[in-house]
């Protein structure tokens, strides 16, 4: 639910201290900020003040296709489709000019990316700017989201069937006999099997639990404190006029 | 530009020699040679900057006027204030390409 709370475990980058600083410094943002639990294919709104912006505000609503980093660094990718033209904008979690991240839209999906929304047709990433949030019942576990995506004719930004996607379909595409070669020798089926890689890229158990109880506390007591906020009745500025 | 062959760039004037936005560019463009506002990059962009799907371009002419009437595709914030540093009291005036944009995201 917070992966962002694990460091990043290639041991080069590791540093005991400054992730404890780090923790520190997120459940100090937390207490600010509610920020929900979300998943890559989850349509998030995010409203930000922009200094450029003529009312200092943006809101930007897309679908999550990316997280990336750990700790105070860790940011998501947002995608959508306005005017036909595709854009994404790259948020950090952590960032103070943040006011507001909104889940509208609670799911996962098959891939851990969906970077292939890039090559997909329009619109299987166009989400209006007003969509409503949609509320799942206490306690659900959260929607796995299984459709699958065609994608577009060559070329593409990447080589998405070297990528093993569960979540797209290739029909309709011819590629060389080159680059069918290519993707054979590339393969590596034995990946899954190896523990030590695995191992390697992951948080092992024990530590996981170390971090978890250490922020743990204090994640249920903003909670609680937000469930609290949410049933008060928010001051609302008043409008200025004449 | 929707349809036809797309302009292609044949110089930035800046001192790095990569297009960033706000930067002004030469393009051939239908056999001639026009210059052009970069107003939307495909470039991976800082935090909160929105990265396009295509290199979007407005076509302007020695004054900084845009050519056309219209733009169609969504315009980064950045660029207002970008461009309001580009403008000079006796230079190019970039403030009618903001005044014609129909949507900033």
């Amino acid at each position: 639910m917070y992966p962002e709370f694990l460091p990043d475990p290639n041991p080069l980058y590791r540093n005991a201290l400054r992730e404890k600083l780090e923790r520190i410094d997120m459940l100090a943002r937390r207490t600010r900020i509610a920020i929900p639990e979300f998943y890559v294919g989850s349509i998030l709104a995010v409203t930000y003040s922009e200094p450029h912006a003529p009312g200092k505000v943006n809101k930007f609503v897309g679908i999550c296709i990316e997280r990336n980093g750990s700790g105070l660094r860790s940011s998501f990718l947002l995608r959508n489709i306005v005017d036909n033209q595709g854009i994404e904008v790259c948020y950090e979690l952590y960032d103070p000019a943040i006011q507001k991240i909104d889940c509208l839209r609670l799911e996962k999906r098959l891939d851990s990316h969906l970077r292939y929304l890039r090559d997909a047709p329009a619109k299987y990433s166009t989400f209006p700017f007003d969509l409503e949030p949609e509320f799942l019942p206490e306690g659900a576990s959260v929607p796995v989201n299984d459709i699958k995506v065609p994608l577009n004719g060559l070329p593409w930004l990447e080589k998405w069937e070297r990528q093993e996607l569960k979540g797209i379909i290739i029909k309709g595409v011819t590629f060389s006999k080159k680059r069918n070669a290519k993707t054979k020798i590339s393969a590596k089926p034995w990946e899954k099997y190896d523990l030590m890689k695995i191992y390697r890229e992951t948080i092992p158990e024990e530590e996981q639990n170390e971090i978890f109880n250490e922020v743990y506390t204090k994640l249920h007591e903003i909670e609680i404190t937000k469930r609290r906020l949410k049933h008060k009745r928010t001051f609302i500025r008043p409008q200025k006029t004449g | 530009m929707l349809e036809g062959k797309p302009p292609r760039c044949i110089h930035i004037y800046n001192k790095v020699g990569v297009g960033y936005i706000g930067d002004r560019i030469l393009v051939a463009i239908c056999g001639e040679k026009k210059k052009g506002i970069l107003v939307g990059l495909k470039q991976v962009q800082a935090p909160k900057v929105p990265k396009f799907d295509t290199n979007n371009l407005v076509l302007i002419d020695d004054n900084g006027t845009p050519l056309g009437t219209r733009i169609q595709v969504p315009i980064p914030h950045i660029l207002r204030t970008k461009m309001k540093e580009k403008t000079h009291s006796k230079g190019a005036d970039y403030t009618k390409l903001i005044a014609i944009a129909s949507r900033f995201i």
